[in-house]
């Protein structure tokens, strides 16, 4: 799962966390994607917290599988995990932008259809958030959210990094 | 007579929540407010107590899209402050760090806020399906701007490498080189952009505007310079506050700024145009004359070619700084001993505008008073005086289009609404 880009470097699986650590329960994604340092392979680029929307196209540009780390809110419990692809993505109600300048994860992701430029395979795990306000630190149910959203992505890079045999 | 109210709950494509009302009656328009709901930020009330040196860190929080700006104006108030002069190589790297973030928030706002709007198109999405290469051009330049501020400013958003007397870390010849090859090509992008600007179809609009921006005596203001007006006002930046004042008004959480017994002001990268025409670098010059930009330019939707006119400068100016680039001795100048308290204040030009901010500091170096006049709060006023134009010409426009009309006019002015919210004065009435 490791290939060689024009540019002659070696571009892997890009994990991406979306979110703000200083808005409680908002920084799941980046504090699952620094749960996964030591877990995952050298060849997995972690990406703990991508500036803005519009840079995501950036960052995964090329990547054979890019994983994508936000915080949700769906009205399931607090602390549950979705991972959605990209047609369950596009199929998913539309909750309105709440980023800066106005581009959301969403709207990433179809700006990276429209150039021709999404990644080959593409995940998005989704943490239901608790609490959003100002202030650090994760509550409680979200903590074990992001223990297993960090497990599943991780058994998830295992299985698409595995040698496949020969003839298969 | 029939009233007739345009209402706009949500400002799209602009930093921050605002929105807009206007009031007409019959013909006549009776009010235009710009709305700014963002809750109040307090970043001043909170900068008091905290050591000078936290100061840069702090105020880069208030925008995510222009958190150079902060730290400049930040910086060279206190340098003011404590007498430390940074010269040399270490004002040519923060000049180059300012320079890409003119580059990433000038090609965001260009390609995916501003120019569906002439295109035709409700939205950059809408407009990538059917021009995926006009797109793709803006965020390569947006792309080039990120890597200055990563190199310089140590990760790009937040950039946690300025400091009061220059950097924490210096940029190793790799980085520069790498940066060097980026902007050589982001220049081409950027006279690229120029040319689709001029292209567009813009509406035939002259305000009477009095533009206000830094000029500096040998090149286009970022970091330092008089502050100068269209209207013959020339001051040293620290005399701001004799001359402009911030008034709340009922309708926002924003403060207005205005020129003390006067009106509004427009501040930002066509006042910058305007004042400062003769300061551009040659290949900008250039650009701006094929574009089409006299002397003089007055129509705020022509923005937008200014901007891209600036990205240009931006690349140039980078660039040609880099070039002669030698490493300085150390990453800061020290602050000189011996201080005994006392204040500065700084202007700089963030993407938007003026960005004014004054701090005074106990002997031992702790904040006692802080305040930041962001661009948007001083354009707040204008933008309503060019509703209130627009409406009067165009009261024969059905709602849906002269809404659609209003916005437009908003974004001229890249307004960053969450820069614009901080809160000056709680008044308390007890019996």
């Amino acid at each position: 799962m490791v290939r060689t880009t024009a540019a002659g470097t070696s571009a892997g699986p890009v994990v991406l966390g979306v979110g703000e650590p200083f808005r409680g329960d908002d920084g799941a994604g980046p504090e699952v994607v620094r749960r996964l340092r030591g877990r995952v392979p050298s060849t997995v680029r972690l990406i703990e917290r991508v500036a803005t929307p519009t840079d995501l196209i950036d960052r995964w540009d090329g990547a054979p599988l890019a994983v994508l780390v936000d915080a949700g809110r769906s009205g399931a419990p607090a602390g549950s995990v979705r991972r959605l692809d990209l047609a369950e993505l596009a199929a998913a109600p539309s909750g309105g932008s709440t980023s800066s300048h106005g581009l959301s994860v969403r709207d990433a992701v179809e700006l990276g259809r429209c150039l021709g430029r999404l990644p080959e395979r593409f995940a998005l795990f989704l943490i239901e958030v608790a609490r959003t306000g100002t202030g650090q630190g994760l509550s409680p149910q979200v903590e074990e959210g992001v223990e297993e959203a960090a497990r599943r992505i991780a058994r998830e890079l295992e299985s698409a990094l595995a040698p496949r045999s020969p003839g298969v | 007579m029939t009233e007739r109210t345009i209402a706009v709950d949500y400002l799209a494509r602009v930093e921050g929540e605002g929105a807009l009302k206007v009031r007409l009656d019959g013909r006549t328009v009776t009010d235009v407010e710009l709305r700014i709901f963002e809750p109040p930020r307090f970043f001043e009330a909170f900068l008091r107590g905290r050591a000078y040196a936290e100061a840069p860190d702090i105020t880069a929080r208030i925008c995510g899209i222009c958190p150079v700006a902060y730290q400049m104006s930040s910086c060279h108030a206190i340098e003011r402050a404590l007498g430390i002069r940074v010269g040399g190589a270490l004002r040519d790297l923060r000049r180059v760090l300012y320079c890409g973030e003119w580059i990433e928030s000038h090609a965001l706002h260009v390609y995916l806020l501003h120019a569906p709007d002439f295109l035709g198109y409700p939205d950059a999405i809408r407009l990538a399906k059917d021009h995926p290469e006009i797109v793709r051009q803006g965020l390569a330049l947006k792309k080039a701007g990120n890597e200055v501020l990563n190199v310089l400013g140590g990760r790009e958003i937040h950039p946690i490498n300025v400091r009061v007397g220059g950097f924490y870390r210096l940029p190793t010849d790799e980085e520069l080189e790498r940066l060097r090859s980026t902007l050589r090509t982001a220049v081409d992008l950027a006279e690229a952009t120029v040319r689709l600007a001029a292209g567009l179809p813009f509406p035939d609009v002259q305000e009477p505007y009095e533009f206000v921006a830094l000029r500096h005596p040998e090149e286009y203001p970022m970091n330092e310079g008089r502050l100068v007006s269209s209207a013959g006002l020339e001051i040293d930046p620290a005399d701001f506050e004799r001359e402009f004042e911030e008034r709340q008004v009922p309708h926002s959480h924003a403060l207005q700024c205005v020129r003390r017994g006067g009106g509004s002001y427009h501040v930002g990268p066509l006042a910058r145009y305007n004042l400062n025409a003769d300061r551009l670098t040659p290949r900008a010059a250039a650009a701006a004359r094929g574009a089409g930009l006299g002397r003089e330019e007055r129509n705020p939707y022509r923005s937008i070619v200014v901007r891209a006119v600036e990205i240009v400068l931006a690349c140039e100016e980078a660039l040609r700084l880099l070039e002669r680039y030698r490493a300085p001795e150390a990453a800061w100048v020290p602050a000189p001993d011996g201080f005994r308290g006392g204040g500065g204040a700084a202007i700089t030009e963030a993407p938007r505008g003026i960005l004014f901010h004054r701090y005074r500091l106990a002997p031992d170096g702790r904040i006692e008073e802080a305040r930041i006049v962001p661009p948007t709060s001083q354009n707040q006023k204008r933008i309503e005086d060019d509703l209130r134009h627009l409406v009067e010409r165009s009261v024969d426009l059905d709602d849906a289009r002269l809404t659609d009309a209003c916005e437009k006019a908003v974004r001229n002015y890249d307004p960053c609404i969450s820069c614009a919210t901080h809160f000056l004065r709680l008044d308390i009435e007890r019996r």
